[in-house]
């Protein structure tokens, strides 16, 4: 077992070398000069712009040569470490998309950065869509640069490769928590977070600098392809209780925070269940993921007395098998490639089992966060319980363990 | 004559449509005068140098090499002809390269003696130095992975049931994680364990 387990790390690790291969090459919009050829009117425009723009350039003499530089996309991300001094020039002299009313300047440039003064008013989401493509992107400027927003007069490094796409500085290893609720308000239980206390939760998280993130983003993070935030967290709720549409979803909405409901499929429409109604609305608001908790809530490592290997198998396929295409069957839009096991228990056999059957992540519930190299079948996560104030909340989120220097 | 005043009329309507196209926003009335921008780029582009520089001098001084490079590498793109700054930057490069190759041969010899903590830590070491490195990267997740398998993760956070046998729940009552209600205390002990 273990060696197939072995195995299947290893076809999963070149599959993220060859899909970070591809994730290298930056794709940006179509600069202006697609427009020059829709029409013989749009090209009188546009040379009307080009004469306007080189009056307007010819008001700002250069102050020297790599201020003045040509706008550049940035080059092909080099494969090497940044030991290779090579990689700092060259590119493809081509213009950036243009943005209307973007107006700040390019003061420098190399293969894996560029020095840009932001117009006033400019803001790290533009700047991110124009120079790394998505407006998502924004945190990356304000890491490289230390900063919350945009400052006038301040030129920023744009980092058009990400600096630390694993997360690891010389004193700390960035770690991901995925914050593992039930019911939301409506009982007396442990298990229950109350509705106000579940929602100063939030509002601390968005206050305090943590990005709620997708499940299927830290997936992709742990595959190499892509950088989070230094403060990010998951959600995710177990079960499928009907509190989570009443309670959790407004504040969810409220903040636009996204989360991830496990439900499993026997639960569904039971009384204090979510309804397949309730869970089609959810995953509909773009912002709920409903994935699996496997069928019936039984635990998956624990084999029934007196059962042979084969149906034992049997069983575990069923259960994982049946929700995920249960919840796609009643949820046309939804995928289901994560799976939260059943009392978050799992092992090798569990885990191995849930890959085959088309899962990806596999999330217990062993405390804490999760590093760039979480086994993605055995993901950590970190209980939140109804007894919890906010200072024992704040003390669960791990996003990072200090690392011991030499 | 009056043929090519309009044609001069317009050239200067279309420069002046260029130039409002350019910066997106509707004007209305006459334009103000635009500032002169170059001091204001100068004296921005000279701040950042400075600030880079002593990030730079700083990660230095605390041995946070992959971040001084970083720093130097920012400054060479502002300042691509700047021998000093270029100078600087290879110096960096050389100590990282230097320090990748002890590190990474500590992660190796650390595994063949089954030390998988210590090889942890200095494959660790190695992405720190070099965060784009491909040989740390997959020996931590081999490292973890074998871990996982190991430990069987996931089992011991229960408390040792008092009944392993399987029974369906409730439809009403699902038992959700029960064993951890025993101890909710637990909170990040594994993690302290990594």
């Amino acid at each position: 077992m273990r060696l197939h387990a072995l195995r299947w790390w290893r076809q999963a690790r070149l599959r993220a070398r060859g899909a970070r291969t591809g994730a290298d090459a930056l794709v940006f919009p179509a600069g202006p000069g697609a427009i020059a050829s829709a029409s013989p009117a749009a090209g009188a425009v546009l040379i009307a712009a080009v004469l306007g723009l080189s009056a307007c350039t010819t008001i700002h003499p250069p102050v020297q040569a790599p201020i003045h530089a040509p706008i550049h996309p940035p080059a092909q991300a080099p494969a090497g470490p940044p030991g290779t001094s090579a990689e700092d020039r060259s590119s493809t002299p081509t213009e950036w998309p243009a943005i209307a009313g973007a107006d700040g300047r390019v003061l420098g440039r190399g293969a894996r950065v560029l020095v840009y003064l932001p117009a006033p008013g400019d803001r790290l989401d533009a700047i991110a869509e124009r120079f790394l493509g998505s407006a998502d992107e924004g945190w990356q400027i304000a890491e490289a640069n230390d900063i919350g927003s945009v400052q006038a007069g301040q030129a920023l490094a744009v980092p058009l490769r990400p600096a630390n796409p694993l997360g690891v500085r010389a004193d700390a290893l960035q770690l991901v928590p995925i914050l593992c609720y039930h019911r939301v308000g409506g009982a007396n239980s442990r298990m229950s977070v109350g509705v106000s206390a579940f929602e100063q939760q939030m509002a601390w998280l968005v206050d305090n600098g943590y990005r709620v993130i997708r499940l299927a983003d830290l997936g992709e993070f742990i595959a190499g392809r892509k950088p989070l935030p230094r403060r990010s967290v998951v959600l995710t709720f177990d079960d499928g209780y009907a509190s989570f549409h009443r309670y959790a979803y407004p504040v969810l909405q409220k903040y636009g925070l996204p989360a991830t409901v496990f439900v499993y499929t026997d639960f569904v429409g039971a009384r204090d269940a979510l309804t397949w109604k309730q869970l089609a609305e959810l995953q509909r608001s773009g912002l709920v993921d409903i994935q699996s908790h496997a069928r019936s809530h039984r635990n998956l490592v624990d084999a029934p007395a007196g059962e042979t290997a084969e149906r034992y198998l049997a069983y575990l396929d069923g259960e994982l098998r049946g929700s995920r295409e249960q919840i796609e069957r009643r949820l046309p839009s939804s995928s289901v490639r994560h799976l939260a096991y059943p009392f978050g228990d799992a092992d090798a056999r569990v885990a191995e089992r849930a890959r085959m059957q088309g899962y990806e992540l596999g999330a217990t519930v062993v405390p804490g966060g999760n590093a760039f190299y979480a086994a993605p079948m055995m993901l950590r996560r970190t209980m939140i319980f109804g007894h919890l104030d906010l200072e024992a909340f704040k003390a669960r989120l791990q996003f990072e363990q200090p690392l011991t220097r030499p | 004559m009056i043929g090519e005043r309009r044609i001069t009329g317009m050239t200067l309507a279309l420069l002046l449509a260029g130039c409002s196209l350019f910066r997106g926003a509707p004007q209305e009335g006459p334009a103000p005068a635009p500032a002169p921008r170059a001091p204001i780029e100068t004296s921005a582009a000279e701040r950042f140098v400075q600030q880079q520089r002593l990030r730079a001098e700083q990660s230095e001084a605390d041995a946070r090499w992959a971040e001084a490079a970083w720093s130097w590498e920012v400054l060479s793109a502002l300042r691509p002809d700047d021998a000093a700054v270029a100078a600087r930057l290879d110096a960096v490069r050389l100590r990282i390269s230097r320090l990748r190759a002890q590190h990474a041969a500590e992660a190796l010899a650390a595994e063949q003696r089954r030390d998988f903590d210590a090889a942890r830590r200095a494959w660790l070491q190695v992405l720190a130095l070099d965060p784009h490195d491909e040989t740390a990267a997959p020996a931590l997740r081999e490292l973890e992975l074998a871990r996982s398998v190991r430990s069987r993760l996931g089992r011991f956070v229960r408390v040792p049931a008092p009944s392993r046998s399987v029974r369906a729940p409730a439809r009403s009552n699902p038992p959700a994680t029960p064993a951890l209600e025993a101890r909710p205390e637990a909170g990040n002990a594994a993690d302290r364990r990594q």
